[in-house]
């Protein structure tokens, strides 16, 4: 028997990542935290997850793309689908949110979706990514 | 017209001739003088003057009619003269109108045979004078228009905004200096110039300026020129309503305008993101509660409704502290310094915080230097209240359960310094360094869980400066921090 999936999530509010692993959990995963896109790297070399999901504007405002773009250079985690979760609005100000396909493959993301998330289709999303990669709850 | 009369002079060597022209000019209601020879009328032509008309015979002894004419004529060529003069010596009589005479009367004549050529040489006097009047009312006018037209250029150079003005052969008929100094290659070349030579938007704008027709259009619009923005405007130049001679293009330089354009937008993404935080983490809880995912975990659900409870709370301070910023950032808050008493505002933030203090099991204490009473500050008291609350509020937040805080304050000079020191969870360098700044809160594990907003060190940081006055940090992690406020002390005197 294959064992649950392992998903990171990075976020820099406790609370939300809280909720986002109980979801997770519910939804038949395993899930770590971290604070950050550091810690996150951390967590990442101690154990490999199968899904990133990931906060945007932490640190820094795209402190998520630098860990996606990060991450696509690293050999051992490059295969890692990323999902941004991001309060960042689109509509006013500067507009970070990707563009289309092009946008999400220079960035290394394979979903980008805005928080607080519909755990319907967050889920839905997680498995089918993991499904595109294997990996079954 | 009557206030004055028109005076005549009459001048003739016979006293009955004299009389006679003397009675009936008067009767004219003339005001008539009289002088026997020409010698003697020019002798009074000089000393009086401003006679309009003059009656002169032809023949007297020591100066003649021609030879008077001659010189009044010379002296003031407006005059009417007439001659008097016999039949015998008309041909004398021509000769004087041609050195300026206006006319003769021959000898001997009725008194309306006189008057006719008068009133005729003074109505065309009178014509003439006015005639002249005009033009030289026309000649200062044409003074004023060039004096006009040099205050003109003089104001189009000074204006900040370029004008160009461009003609309906598409020439530039028309640029002042600012112009020239926004386009320094265009600058150099001579006016008028091809409208090809200017940058092709402006040119744009020109023409569809120019194409506008009758019903004038004014085309706005934003652009870029070596790096600088500016607002465009172009219109037509026509004259009421006629077809358009030109148009004419104003830049103004709004680089600062969009700069401070770019930094609010950015601000209001980060308001959007502040607020949103707290919703995202309040609506994912509450979501997780009534699908029911928690409901075998009666504890975890109680925690999720708690902390919703306290993000919400946050939510509510945060736009509160945003509503404070806004205003301090608008110059609206209201700030009314009065002569404060440092040490008696400084218990009452003290006591403010006790309660929070007590909660957590920590020490709170104000020591407040002799020298530091001394003086009272200038400042606004609730400003003042909310930096010092601010701190220790802070101060008590960031230090774990049993710990210390302590305030203090001297005086420093022509200042008093207010110190707020923790043995609490400290900050790294660079999380000191950025304490001041908008939204920004430390987050790592020791600062997880501990609400707050980012902007209370902002705000704090703002009414300090509007008092002249500093706020500065000292931190290390797992040590503690100390923030220090000076602010300027009134001096003796007023005290
Ligand atoms: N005494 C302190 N010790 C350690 N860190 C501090 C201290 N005071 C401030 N900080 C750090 O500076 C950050 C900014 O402080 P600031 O007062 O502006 O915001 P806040 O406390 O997070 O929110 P609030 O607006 O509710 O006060 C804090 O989030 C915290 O990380
Ligand atoms: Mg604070």
């Amino acid at each position: 028997m294959q064992d649950k999936p392992l998903i990171l999530v990075v976020d820099d509010d406790a609370d939300f990542r809280e909720a986002i692993q109980c979801l997770l959990e519910a939804g038949g995963y395993r899930v770590t935290c971290a604070r950050n896109p550091q810690d996150a790297l951390g967590a990442l070399s101690a154990t490999k997850p199968d899904l990133i999901v990931t906060d945007l504007m932490m640190d820094r405002l795209d402190a998520g793309f630098q860990l996606s773009r990060g991450l696509k250079q690293n050999n051992d985690f490059a295969e890692i689908p990323v999902i941004i979760v991001t309060a960042v609005g689109s509509q006013l100000g500067l507009d970070v949110s990707p563009r289309g396909d092009d946008d999400m493959a220079a960035m290394n993301v394979d979903a980008y979706m805005d928080k607080p998330v519909d755990p319907d289709r967050f889920l839905a999303k997680v498995r089918e990514l993991l499904e595109s990669r294997g990996r079954e709850a | 017209m009557n206030a004055e009369k028109t005076r005549i002079l009459v001048v003739d060597d016979e006293l009955g001739m004299r009389e006679g022209c003397r009675r009936t000019l008067e009767a004219e209601g003339y005001e008539v003088d009289t002088a026997e020879d020409g010698m003697a009328g020019l002798e009074l032509f000089r000393r009086r003057g401003g006679y309009a008309c003059a009656l002169v015979d032809m023949k007297m002894p020591r100066m003649g009619g021609l030879e008077f004419v001659e010189n009044v004529h010379a002296e003031a060529p407006d005059m009417v003269l007439l001659v008097i003069t016999a039949y015998a010596t008309i041909d004398t009589a021509v000769e004087a109108t041609k050195r300026g005479a206006y006319g003769y009367i021959p000898k001997p004549f009725t008194p309306d045979e006189m008057l006719l050529p008068v009133r005729n040489g003074l109505e065309r006097r009178a014509l003439a004078l006015e005639a002249a009047q005009l033009r030289k009312e026309r000649e200062n006018r044409l003074l004023e228009l060039a004096y006009e037209r040099s205050q003109c250029a003089t104001i189009l150079n000074c204006m900040t905004d370029a004008v160009f003005v461009v003609n309906r052969e598409r020439e530039v008929v028309l640029r002042n200096d600012a112009a020239a100094k926004i386009l320094p290659d265009f600058a150099s070349l001579p006016v008028p110039a091809p409208l090809s030579c200017l940058p092709e938007v402006l040119g744009g704008l020109l023409a569809e300026a120019m194409a506008s027709g009758a019903t004038p259009l004014i085309v706005s619009k934003d652009i870029e020129l070596a790096g600088r923005n500016y607002m465009v405007n172009a219109s037509p130049v026509a004259e009421h309503g006629g077809e358009p001679l030109g148009a004419v293009v104003v830049l103004r330089d709004i680089s600062q305008l969009k700069k401070l354009e770019a930094a609010k937008s950015m601000f209001i993404t980060m308001v959007a993101h502040e607020v949103k935080r707290p919703l995202a983490a309040i609506e994912s809880f509450l979501d997780l509660i009534c699908r029911g995912m928690v409901k075998d975990n009666p504890e975890k659900e109680r925690e999720m409704i708690e902390r919703s409870l306290a993000r919400a709370r946050n939510l509510r301070d945060l736009i509160s502290d945003l509503m404070n910023i806004t205003a301090m950032q608008t110059g609206k808050l209201n700030i009314r310094r009065i002569p404060l008493d440092p040490v008696g505002l400084l218990q009452e933030a003290v006591d403010a915080c006790s309660d929070k203090a007590k909660g957590k099991n920590i020490e709170l204490t104000l020591n407040c230097d002799q020298s530091a009473g001394a003086e009272k500050l200038l400042a606004d008291r609730n400003g003042l209240f909310s930096v010092l609350t601010n701190l220790i509020d802070n101060a008590v937040k960031y230090t774990p359960s049993g710990g210390r805080v302590q305030v203090e304050a001297r005086r420093n000079g022509a200042s008093l310094s207010i110190l707020v020191r923790d043995n609490g969870i400290g900050m790294s360098p660079e999380e000191s360094a950025r304490v001041f700044e908008e939204f920004y809160r430390a987050n790592n594990e020791r600062t997880e869980g501990i609400p707050g907003t980012g902007l209370g060190l902002t705000l704090a940081r703002g009414i300090v400066d509007l008092h002249h006055g500093q706020i500065a940090v000292e931190s290390a992690p797992g040590k503690g921090s100390v923030f220090t406020v000076s602010l300027p002390t009134m001096g003796k005197k007023q005290s």
